[in-house]
């Protein structure tokens, strides 16, 4: 039976690629294991100093005190309001900053040092996710289609065969290379100027956001001792979708890149099979994928 | 509180080794803390006084953007020991990445992109292969209710349907119960930190296993991973249907359909894809890369 068949081919690669998986995790937890627990051991310890620094300071505070005083704190930080100094910024859901808030629902970054905590916030949030986030993904995905159709429209016009293939490889190249300085190399600098971080801190926060983790611990325009524009953080919102359409187009070339070739180098003998799926096969290399016999 | 404005009282509330024992589980960090008690000491007496307020409060800030808990406890998710680190992990390749834990030295944060550019794409693999096995398991139930009951159409709709209110409720309407009993959270809280965690926004104001007052079983942790991952399988498959949905109404393709029934079932219901056009459906690569080729020719 046909069905049992795929069935069988499918099921014999799925308890590797388990295994697989459930290795890699182990391998980073140990990895970040061994690298963050000393560092975090030696800042609580510097934590735990410098509270009992200030309670010898403050002697008429005692250390419960102190901790109520940290548990006000936390749920400030915890609600979005950075409770250093008198802060002077806007709100931080005014609409520039809820623009950047929904752009990063809808792209589903979600940093979390700003969310609904009114529970009419979270229900909205729920379903404008709900829409939001198959829409964003349509919306990357005719995007990608329209490069590709233009791409195979610039091969079809380059009439030689030897010239077309130039054209195509240096016309992906400049995509590339202005892709990657635009949306990876220059980011950063910007935001290491602005935010007072480091080249690698930006490069760090660059990464973390187009790659949509967004953890959070860096976010632009939440430093209240400076003074950001007040479009600041919707510039980067759309800094964020026009790099994760770049994203998102670099994986499509890449895996019609990688199609083309694999489609050189070999020549299948289990074609038959696929008889269907022979012209524009684009798939990305690392699916696997389902020959439908006809 | 405000009673005991004395060092006295100050020196006798804190015992000798109890009190950071809650927090740290290593025997050795008793004599650390009496080495940070004697720095504390000397340090106030040579006459640092003034800042130290605003240092304790950017110290604080500090801490807590570290992802260290501010107050005495911490559970085995909330700190970098193994438990921690692995769901840290999870939060990273799934692309979640709550920010609970975050990686605070240089070698970390670098390791972290790394670990993520392979890691993301692996986990993709992976949530496709489920997802499949998923599809193919209802197919499967589909072909076996109509050669049993001889109905048509009826028969992979019922089943469609029936596949989605169990996803719904085995992934979205009933962990909130659990949560309810093991965090304390209220149902609506646990339905969006479900929703929240399934679609991979993550945005960590809701963990779970960080509660130091509360006791989890040694199961919860495994069964919420387990239940991370095949629900981010469902979720994905039901946002591809929804994409593919908006494709085919939109781009409606009028080419010669010559594909069998076994074709059209193993993919998806005849009703949807009777474009035989090439859908490609890619889905934005960060995080649902589900590129499944749907040819019917």
């Amino acid at each position: 039976m046909p069905l049992l068949t795929i069935l069988n081919r499918q099921i014999s690669w799925t308890p590797l690629l388990v295994l697989g998986y459930l290795f890699y995790l182990l391998l980073g937890a140990m990895v970040f294991q061994l690298l963050e627990k000393q560092a975090e051991t030696h800042f609580r310890d510097q934590f735990q100093l410098q509270k009992l620094k200030f309670l010898q300071n403050y002697t008429c505070l005692d250390r419960q005190a102190l901790e109520q005083f940290v548990q006000v704190l936390m749920e400030a930080w915890e609600k979005g309001v950075n409770p250093e100094g008198n802060s002077t910024n806007p709100s931080n859901w005014d609409f520039s900053n809820s623009f950047f808030f929904a752009g990063t629902v809808v792209t589903t970054i979600g940093y979390g040092n700003l969310s609904p905590s009114t529970v009419a916030g979270q229900i909205f949030c729920v379903f404008y996710a709900l829409f939001g986030v198959p829409l964003n993904l349509a919306f990357l995905n005719q995007l990608g289609k329209g490069l590709n159709a233009h791409l195979i429209t610039l091969e079809r016009w380059v009439q030689k065969p030897g010239r077309a293939q130039v054209v195509q490889t240096l016309a992906v190249a400049i995509f590339l290379t202005t892709g990657t300085l635009l949306f990876l190399v220059f980011p950063p600098l910007v935001f290491s100027y602005v935010e007072g971080w480091s080249y690698g801190e930006g490069f760090y926060f660059t990464f973390i956001t187009l790659s949509t983790i967004g953890f959070g611990d860096y976010v632009v325009g939440t430093n209240p001792n400076k003074h950001y524009i007040p479009v600041y953080r919707s510039l980067t919102a759309i800094w964020i979708v026009f790099g994760l359409a770049w994203l998102a187009l670099v994986f499509n070339v890449g895996a019609n890149l990688m199609e083309k070739f694999l489609q050189l180098k070999w020549h299948k003998p289990d074609l038959s099979l696929a008889e269907g799926d022979t012209t524009k096969l684009e798939d990305e290399p690392e699916q696997p994928r389902i020959h439908i016999p006809s | 509180m405000l009673s005991g404005c004395l060092i006295t009282r100050f020196n006798k509330e804190i015992p000798t080794t109890n009190l950071l024992s809650a927090s740290v589980t290593k025997p050795e960090n008793s004599t650390g803390y009496s080495l940070l008690k004697r720095e504390a000491t000397e340090q106030s007496r040579k006459g640092f006084v003034g800042s130290h307020f605003i240092v304790s409060l950017q110290g604080i800030i500090q801490a807590y953007k570290s992802g260290i808990t501010l107050q005495g406890n911490s559970t085995s998710l909330g700190r970098w020991d193994f438990s921690g680190s692995f769901f840290f992990s999870i939060s990273a390749i799934t692309t979640i990445g709550y920010g609970n834990l975050s990686p605070s030295t240089a070698a970390g944060r670098i390791f972290c992109i790394l670990f993520a550019l392979f890691g993301i794409p692996l986990n993709l693999v992976l949530l496709n292969e489920i997802g499949q096995l998923m599809l193919l398991g209802v197919q499967h139930c589909a072909h076996r209710l109509e050669r049993v009951f001889h109905w048509q159409k009826k028969a992979f709709l019922l089943i469609k349907t029936c596949a989605l209110v169990t996803g719904l409720l085995l992934f979205l309407l009933l962990p909130p119960l659990l949560f309810f009993d093991k965090e304390g959270w209220s149902y609506e809280e646990g339905f969006y930190y479900s929703f929240i965690t399934l679609s991979t926004i993550g945005f960590g104001d809701y963990v779970i296993g960080m509660n130091p007052d509360r006791t989890y079983p040694g199961w919860y942790k495994n069964v919420i991973s387990l239940w991370i991952l095949f629900g981010m399988a469902w979720l994905a498959l039901i946002i591809k249907f929804c994409i593919n949905f908006l494709e085919s109404s939109s781009d409606f393709c009028q080419c010669n359909k010559k594909s069998t029934e076994m074709a059209e079932d193993l993919i998806d219901g005849p009703t949807e894809f009777d474009s035989c056009c090439h859908l490609y459906i890619h889905i934005e690569p960060s995080h649902f890369l589900i590129a499944v080729v749907l040819l019917a020719s």
